[in-house]
């Protein structure tokens, strides 16, 4: 089964026609009585739409099936044997790129020097007159990289619809790498900044996900979340809540359990991990002190150093009181061989 | 006879297609509108619409409105002493819609088409099949609000090619949708929506303001003490809203402890008040067109529909978002009834709309629960997999291979949700089914999960495994919030026991209900004059002559109209 005979036409990439051919095919049959059939005709509809973009195929197709696999293998097959076919008289053969789907293209690289790379903001003509001196404050704060008030100007302006409803590409990555490199933004405002303008690894990236940008936003999510975390399981109290608490300086002694101390150590790892974003939130004196205190200490299990050290201290002993008696031996030795020599002298 | 019904968050339509055009049915009032409002009267017969609207004020207690906005759930409306579902009160008020076109078609109405909004969830839409059933409609399909308001506009261009992008702001809920139009085909490209916020959010800002400010000044009594001061308020605040669309500014004045408390608002104020609920309409605009893969500019047109679209600040926002002027040719109230009107005539095949094709989404992710197991072997469980991505094209069918996870499994556990998170706690439980795999290590049995979804929103389960062949199936019906089959049966013998108010009487109800309303509202001397007139009213209606009652209504009527300037529909 080709989609052409699908959509009832020759292979062709004019739009209009796959259209026309679509409509018409679809206003003979009952997408209620026959869903199998407009199933078919559906897919081979945004195929042949596809074929003609060169592009990805639209979401509607995304995840083929396996029979539909084999349709899509086979028009796109059928379409590179028509561009080498068609090659010497078409002057443009339709693009076959239809196989993209399957093994998707690397993205594309990211600019070589972000900085340089960003442009002002679009203040176009359709910004109202009250508009203005907001992006004109945003651009400045943007400058100056004062991201606390350039997040919070970029809010009012969203909420007032001063910002066009798609963001300009070049501005969300600079608002976003202002917002980045500033620790001192609220780690809530810089999560839902950042959910607002559409990073997410999951849907649509409005990015080149391997920019270096991205991945410094998705390490900080990354901390943020687990600080996140990490106030919550404090807050939540109990035993768990001892390591937190901890880390977090609220529990000001340490503990010398050994559930909680491994939890400590764990959470100490973490906390490495992230530690360039969350750094200010921490007294880093007090994380050195935990550090030495529970990194080292709960390497061996706790029980087996006590039985060591034990075994340390019996034989230190064991040692002293050889020491002892050896000393003691000597002299009684030394004793008896005076006395045997001042006998032998008296005789 | 299938008609098309826009049951809304505050008022209600009901229209047909016939000969070739759209017609809407004018209620025993000679209104187009009906409010969504119902409620039991002094005699203990059920009212439902302007008369029941009416009685909101004076009766709070035995009368409910916006129901709509708990479709789906369990939580009961208490008229008088019974608790009634959010279907069943929608079912009396698609009885009256019913009863109304009934007289006018001369004909008995069994099938409807009902709009919803875009985003009501699975149990909502089986809500308001429910309703419908409860009314005694064969309901023929479920049409989303924003699909019908451009089907209204998409009939009216069928020349060339147009993308549509309908912003649907109504009482209640607030949808957005894309609508490509070519060769008579007209192809929903993507939807989505907040079916929590509408119209009654910014009349909630409103009153929230007032309680704030004039709290503070003296004590204001509780909902629960004095129902029919809230009531009073509400409508007030309502009034505001809607004066504010036109004028500069405007005033609250309600009675309480034989005082007037008169509150003042700009226009400027209002704005500033409902901007966090503006910037609430700006994520579902983009995540439609983020779907839909059309830019803004490449949009032929932008409509706007439903009756809080009229707002100055909301309109305004719009055009600065897409930097131009929406269109609005078609009255924003009726534009859902009329799309629904046409989307019957399709259903019945009428000829003169033989070349319209309509191609309808899925409007939520609907998939899985799956655990993953990554390189360190740390089992990560909870995790939603997608199956058939929203703003999929309808009917649709789509398969993803499971396998399970630990050794010497014997079993597999399918649960659907419906959602966008990552982890399926976030999102919404479908139901499940458990389905028994032959024993072997993890990973050799792999199973295939099929999910079929069609144009009337039924989803369809099927798993098999792949090695000896046995299958299961799962339709999803009953989830928390919705009837099963019986308890409709159950519920509809209910509600034939009540007295529905003859048609014939409505226009007498109205009135008295709004004279009833209005001597709440008022103080000292316009109050003893309605009570006179409505005692002479009263008096005509003992006598039972038809003339003399229509003759005693008008002058009541007009009188009435005399002191009321805060009337609408």
């Amino acid at each position: 089964m080709q989609i052409w005979q699908v959509l009832g036409i020759g292979p062709t990439g004019d739009r209009q026609a796959i259209r026309r051919a679509y409509a018409r095919c679809l206003k003979h049959l009952d997408p209620d009585q026959d869903p199998e059939a407009f199933q078919r005709l559906r897919f081979a509809y945004e195929a042949a739409l596809a074929a003609t973009q060169g592009d990805t195929l639209p979401r509607g197709a995304a995840e083929p099936s396996r029979a539909e696999e084999t349709l899509f293998l086979d028009a796109a097959r059928t379409l590179q044997a028509l561009s080498r076919q068609d090659d010497a008289s078409a002057p443009t053969p339709p693009r076959v790129r239809i196989h993209v789907r399957l093994r998707p293209a690397p993205p594309p690289t990211p600019p070589p020097r972000l900085r340089s790379a960003l442009a002002p903001i679009d203040m176009g003509t359709h910004v109202a007159a009250e508009g203005r001196p907001i992006l004109a404050a945003l651009e400045r704060a943007l400058d100056e990289e004062d991201s606390v008030e350039a997040v919070r100007l970029f809010q009012t302006a969203m909420a007032r619809g001063f910002l066009p409803v798609e963001l300009d590409r070049t501005f969300v990555l600079r608002l976003s790498s202002v917002a980045v490199e500033d620790i001192e933004l609220p780690g809530a405002a810089f999560c839902a900044l950042i959910k607002h303008l559409g990073w997410t690894t999951a849907l649509d990236p409005p990015a080149e996900p391997q920019s270096e940008v991205a991945r410094k936003i998705f390490a900080r999510l990354a901390a943020e979340e687990w600080y996140a975390a990490l106030a919550a399981a404090a807050d939540a109290g109990g035993p768990r809540a001892i390591a937190p608490r901890v880390l977090l300086g609220r529990a000001r002694r340490f503990y010398h359990d050994p559930a909680a101390g491994r939890e400590i150590s764990k959470r100490m790892r973490e906390y490495d991990r992230h530690h360039r974003w969350l750094a200010a939130r921490f007294d880093l004196e007090r994380m050195n002190q935990l550090y030495r205190a529970y990194a080292e200490e709960f390497r061996l299990p706790r029980r087996l150093v006590r039985l060591l050290r034990w075994l340390v201290r019996l034989l230190r002993w064991l040692v002293r009181m050889l020491h002892w008696l050896g000393r003691l031996v000597f002299w009684l030795m030394l004793l008896g061989i005076v006395h045997a020599i001042a006998q032998l002298w008296i005789r | 006879m299938l008609v098309g019904i826009d049951l809304g968050t505050t008022n209600s339509l009901i229209g047909f297609w016939r000969d070739g055009a759209v017609t809407l049915v004018p209620n025993s009032l000679g209104h187009l509108l009906t409010p969504s409002a119902v409620g039991f009267g002094d005699d203990g017969e059920v009212l439902v619409g302007l008369a029941a609207r009416e009685r909101l004020v004076s009766h709070p207690t035995m009368t409910a409105a916006f129901f709509k906005r708990y479709m789906g759930t369990n939580r009961l409306h208490f008229l008088g002493d019974r608790g009634y579902r959010p279907e069943e009160l929608s079912a009396l008020v698609l009885g009256s819609l019913k009863a109304d076109a009934e007289a006018i078609l001369g004909e008995a109405v069994e099938e409807a088409v009902i709009t919803v909004p875009a985003y009501f969830n699975d149990a909502q839409r089986k809500a308001t099949r429910a309703a419908g059933e409860l009314a005694g409609l064969k309901v023929n399909r479920l049409l989303t609000e924003p699909t019908a308001a451009a089907l209204a506009y998409g009939l009216e261009t069928t020349e060339g090619e147009s993308t549509i992008l309908v912003v649907d702001l109504g009482g209640g809920t607030f949808d957005v949708s894309v609508l490509q139009c070519f060769e008579g085909v007209m192809e929903v490209r993507a939807c989505a929506g907040d079916s929590w916020l509408g119209g009654e959010d910014f009349v909630d800002a409103l009153i929230g303001e007032f309680v704030a400010e004039i709290g503070g000044r003296r004590t204001l009594p509780s909902l629960e003490a004095n129902p029919v001061f809230h009531g009073a308020l509400r409508r007030q605040a309502e009034i505001m809203k809607r004066r504010l669309s036109e004028a500069d500014t405007a005033s609250i004045e309600v009675s309480h402890d034989d005082a007037m408390l008169q509150w003042t608002r700009t226009r400027e104020q209002f704005e500033r008040l409902a901007e966090p609920i503006l910037a609430r309409l700006r994520a579902p605009i983009e995540r439609a067109l983020r779907d839909s893969r059309i830019a803004p500019q490449d949009l032929t047109q932008i409509v706007l529909a439903g009756g809080a679209s009229r707002m100055p600040m909301f309109r305004r926002l719009i055009s600065r978002l897409f930097q131009r002027l929406p269109v609005q040719s078609i009255n924003p109230d009726e534009v859902v009834a009329r799309g629904a009107a046409v989307r019957a005539g399709l259903a019945m095949r009428d000829r003169t709309l033989e070349e319209v094709v309509l191609t309808d989404v899925a409007p939520f992710t609907l998939g899985i629960e799956v655990a993953h197991r990554d390189e360190n072997g740390h089992v990560a469980d909870g995790v939603f997999l997608p199956v058939i991505e929203r703003n999929t094209v309808i009917p649709t069918s789509r398969m993803r291979t499971v396998r399970p996870i630990e050794d010497n499994q014997t079993e597999l556990r399918i649960t659907v949700y419906q959602g966008e998170s990552r982890f399926v706690r976030d999102n919404i439980r479908l139901g499940d089914f458990v389905i028994a795999i032959p024993r072997g290590p993890s990973g050799k049995e792999s199973v295939d999960v099929r999910f079929t979804y069609d144009t009337s929103g039924l989803l369809e389960v099927e798993a098999r495994v792949q090695s000896n062949r046995h299958r299961c199936t799962l339709v999803i019906e009953g989830n928390s919030g919705v009837l099963t089959a019986a308890q409709i049966k159950a519920r509809l013998a209910e509600l034939g026991k009540l007295k529905v108010h003859p048609r014939d009487q409505a226009e007498n109800q109205a009135v008295i209900a709004r004279a009833k309303r209005l001597y709440e509202e008022r103080l000292g001397a316009t109050r003893h004059a309605i009570d006179e007139w409505l005692a002479r009213f009263v008096t005509a209606l003992e006598t039972q002559d038809e003339a003399e009652i229509a003759a005693a209504r008008e002058r009541l009527d007009g009188k009435l109209d005399s002191i009321d300037d805060q009337f609408f529909l």
